[in-house]
């Protein structure tokens, strides 16, 4: 399952046909089924009933597929979101290693019901408050289920939780944004996170600030944005791919080193610019996430061309 | 949703003549009371005797009273200033959390000799060391006693080496603010600041720029300042908690989520913002700290209506 | 260290493997001279390097400034071993993880302390931390041998591959660089490091840059930094000299 490659998710709200019909044809990378905050409590429980059917509905464009549960209803709300085709659970407001053990017992009991490969599905705890900010680290090493940190420490609910206004124009979150994500790092784990761009408009259905955001992420290293409208979908998935003439650097890069390497040299020149053991590295993992992005967007392309034709996948035929 | 409504905090020296005729004219919401310990004399006998009195004085003006206590020599201190009267103590030179227990610890003896509710005396933090700073989160978890952080920053600078004066673009102590803010949230807490660079020059400002800086600082976090002086405090006081706007657009928001709800609409919108089930919490809770802070200034407007005796 | 009056502003890095080069730090009047074993040191020349270290710790420790030695990471103990020799102040070793790395360098030093005839416990160590999870561990780190003095940020833009943010500075630095103040004034450690922004890679900084990249260092707190170039040393000099 090739989860790395989520440059654009997005939510999805699983009661709303019309929504979740037409949301595989947005060319996002990942799909997440919503039975949190965008469902209303009056509607959760038809929205439980939803999700197993939501999934082949939310997959043909060859998106992953997430479900973001509810923190009050875990124990309700797993046993309707785990199934073959969900790729990973995120976990609203996460605050504790409880609670991510918790849930990561209860879907591994679901993993062995339903015929899952054990482990296969992964655990995303999502930072909403001061103190999971500050619990950071307990959370991320609770458990043996690979983790990506997601939420990293801004957002609404943050906000709510420290008592602030967003919009300010300047970095409101800047120790939880940042304590997350060096917690992150260190264990080796991956992390969607943010950087502060500033917004001034508070609107988020401006594709500009999509852009705008793509490259600031982008800039940053960050491979990983959430789309808070459909129209953000497509330039954040060009926007957080590696334009060609990375690519075409980075292999001049490697071909450069190589050469150093065989000298018994290690600092070089190529085009002004200095040739080292970081550039190399860097430029393995530009190719190494270009790969990864032709490689899903391969399967994207397949999944599509299926979805016209209504084939449905060969028997041996595997996710990238 | 802060825990206190402590907007702005004003300290007085305990030796002040007009320290009443001062705390009643300040309308801070809090004052905190310095001590100075006179070389040669039996200082704790001395403010043993004059303690009740200051607290007294310091709370006519409606104000909460803490007094300022050092670390490094609590017991002694504490047990010559903490009487009847007093919120709680503000702890300065606190390293680790062995600090706060001690100072726990002195306050369950005193709490129970002098009459005063068992673990109903506050600990709040001045933080002004690198120690205080990295060990924040195991301080705040000491105790339930726990209450604030607040930054002394010129102290702080100067234990951490950093220039105290706002020459640099940015502010040194970003991230040191924004974490103890966090930290003070994630444990039912709060802190309390101002924004750079008043928070180093601590000068007086006009209304307008002083406005911003509070605006600011309210944004990163903070639940109110400590007050270098009378003057800042009337703004405090205004802008920390929701503005006369705020609190109308939260009625709004309020009323147009309760009508739809009546429609069965789980979300409706306002201007383009959609309204659902976590915006009307959010509504809900800053009504709730405008109504605090509203009784608040009322509690010191009843407290106004005698004369400073 | 508080007898020392050197203020190790300006560390300067040398490529241990070229003496010639190495000897014209005279030139530039360096607070500390940094032989290097590590980046400006190619493949080829390693072995060169260590071999040569014990004439020149010597020849430079004689001519009264401070020699300490930058080992590679990943060839610490035998690093460790070629330059320990009379005349060295200490080890710069970047890139630690972990308190258990400290410790057993530190004890590593100690026996080559009595084997070269080096006072016992004179050596020091500089930690420059260079990746997430010696970050995570400053405290601990900077505690896990007495002979610490120094805790640095690195080259972080590169080891992190640290990203731009749209406000002109590496993601994470100014946190980063806060994080290790925090943590070497708590135990009384030299705060090294510059507030190094995006454009000034490596040796390109130029004398404006660097002189702002050390006066900003300075304001918030640290005291000195590494430099990677002869050129950068007056101007971190000046930078971390307070008006």
């Amino acid at each position: 399952m090739n989860n790395r490659v989520a440059r654009c998710s997005m939510f999805v709200t699983p009661t709303n046909p019309r929504f979740i019909d037409k949301a595989w044809t947005r060319g996002g990378d990942v799909y997440i089924l919503d039975i949190e905050d965008s469902i209303a409590p009056a509607e959760k429980e038809r929205c439980r009933s939803l999700i197993r059917e939501s999934i082949p509905k939310a997959n043909q464009g060859g998106a992953s597929i997430y479900v973001r549960v509810n923190k009050p209803f875990v124990d309700a709300d797993l046993p309707c979101s785990v199934w073959p085709g969900v790729d990973r659970i995120m976990l609203p407001k996460t605050e504790s290693a409880a609670e991510m053990r918790h849930a990561h017992e209860i879907i591994s009991r679901l993993e062995k019901e339903r015929g899952v490969p054990a482990g296969t599905i992964e655990l995303s705890p999502m930072i909403e408050s001061a103190l999971g900010a500050v619990n950071i680290h307990e959370i991320l090493t609770a458990t043996p289920r690979k983790i990506w940190s997601m939420g990293g420490g801004g957002g609404y609910d943050m906000a709510v939780n420290l008592g602030i206004e967003m919009f300010a124009n300047f970095d409101q979150y800047a120790f939880p944004v940042a304590y997350v994500a060096l917690a992150a790092m260190a264990l080796g784990i991956e992390a969607t996170g943010g950087v502060f761009v500033h917004n001034a408009s508070g609107r988020v259905d401006q594709s500009e600030q999509a852009v705008k955001q793509a490259v600031a992420l982008h800039a940053a290293g960050i491979h990983h944005a959430g789309a808070l409208h459909p129209a953000f979908v497509q330039p954040l998935v060009s926007g957080l791919s590696p334009a060609q003439d990375e690519i075409s650097w980075a292999d001049g890069v490697i071909e450069e080193y190589d050469k150093l390497t065989d000298a018994g040299e290690s600092i070089g020149m190529l085009a002004t610019k200095v040739i080292d053991k970081y550039e190399y590295d860097m430029a393995e993992r530009t190719l190494d996430w270009a790969a990864a992005c032709a490689a899903k967007d391969k399967y994207k392309a397949r999944a599509l061309s299926r979805a016209d034709t209504g084939i449905a996948p060969g028997p041996g035929e595997t996710r990238p | 949703m802060p825990k206190y409504i402590r907007r702005s905090l004003f300290s007085l020296p305990i030796e002040d003549p007009r320290l009443g005729e001062k705390s009643y004219a300040a309308w801070a919401d809090a004052i905190i009371l310095d001590f100075v310990k006179q070389p040669g004399r039996d200082w704790q006998q001395d403010l043993k005797s004059r303690m009740p009195a200051a607290i007294h004085e310091a709370a006519k003006g409606g104000a909460e009273v803490f007094v300022r206590i050092n670390s490094d020599a609590s017991a002694a201190e504490l047990e010559s200033t903490v009487f009847c009267g007093i919120s709680g103590v503000v702890l300065k030179g606190v390293n680790g959390p062995g600090d706060i227990n001690n100072a726990s610890q002195c306050l369950d003896v005193l709490e129970k000799s002098r009459g005063i509710t068992g673990g109903s005396l506050e600990i709040d933090v001045e933080v002004n060391t690198a120690a205080g700073v990295w060990n924040s989160l195991e301080i705040a978890r000491a105790s339930q006693r726990f209450g604030t952080f607040t930054v002394n920053e010129h102290e702080l600078c100067r234990n951490l080496g950093m220039f105290p004066g706002p020459v640099l673009e940015f502010e040194p102590l970003e991230y040191i603010k924004s974490q103890l803010i966090t930290v003070a949230t994630s444990v039912g807490g709060q802190a309390q600041g101002m924004s750079y660079p008043l928070s180093l020059t601590q000068e007086n400002a006009g209304d307008e720029e002083f406005g911003k800086a509070v605006r600011r600082a309210r944004d990163t976090g903070f639940k109110g300042a400590v007050c270098p002086h009378a003057s800042w405090i009337k703004v405090c006081n205004e802008g920390f908690r929701p503005s006369s706007e705020e609190v109308s657009y939260y009625l709004k928001v309020r009323e147009v989520f309760a009508e739809g709800l009546k429609r069965g609409m789980a979300s409706v919108p306002i201007d383009g913002k959609m309204i659902d089930v976590p915006v009307d919490l959010r509504a809900r809770l800053y009504l709730e700290w405008a109504d605090r802070a509203q009784a608040r200034d009322a509690e010191k407007a009843q407290a106004h209506e005698k004369p400073a005796a | 260290m508080t007898e020392n009056i050197n203020p190790r502003r300006s560390w300067m890095i040398l490529p241990a493997h070229d003496p010639a080069g190495v000897m014209r730090y005279q030139e530039f009047k360096p607070d500390v001279v940094v032989l290097d074993l590590e980046y400006s040191v190619p493949p080829k020349s390693k072995e060169v390097a260590r071999a040569g270290l014990g004439t020149l710790v010597r020849k430079v420790g004689a001519g009264q400034a401070e020699v300490f030695v930058r080992i590679d990471r990943e060839t610490r103990w035998a690093d460790v071993g070629a330059a320990m020799h009379r005349g060295i102040k200490g080890i710069v070793f970047p890139g630690p993880e972990e308190p258990g790395e400290v410790a057993e360098l530190g004890e590593l030093i100690a026996a080559m302390e009595k084997a070269r005839g080096v006072d016992p416990g004179i050596t020091e160590l500089v930690l420059m931390l260079e990746s997430a999870k010696g970050f995570w561990n400053a405290a601990s780190l900077a505690q896990a041998s007495p002979r610490v003095t120094a805790l640095g940020v690195g080259r972080i833009d590169l080891t992190m591959r640290l990203g731009r943010v749209p406000q002109g500075e590496f993601r994470l630095y100014r946190f980063l660089m806060t994080r290790t103040l925090v943590a070497a004034r708590m135990l009384d450690k030299q705060p090294l490091g510059a507030f190094w922004r995006p454009g000034s890679r490596g040796g390109v900084a130029s004398r404006e840059i660097t002189v702002k990249a050390a006066r900003e260092a300075m304001l918030m707190g640290f005291t000195g930094c590494l430099c990677a170039t002869a050129e950068q040393v007056v101007s971190v000099n000046a930078g971390f000299t307070s008006a």
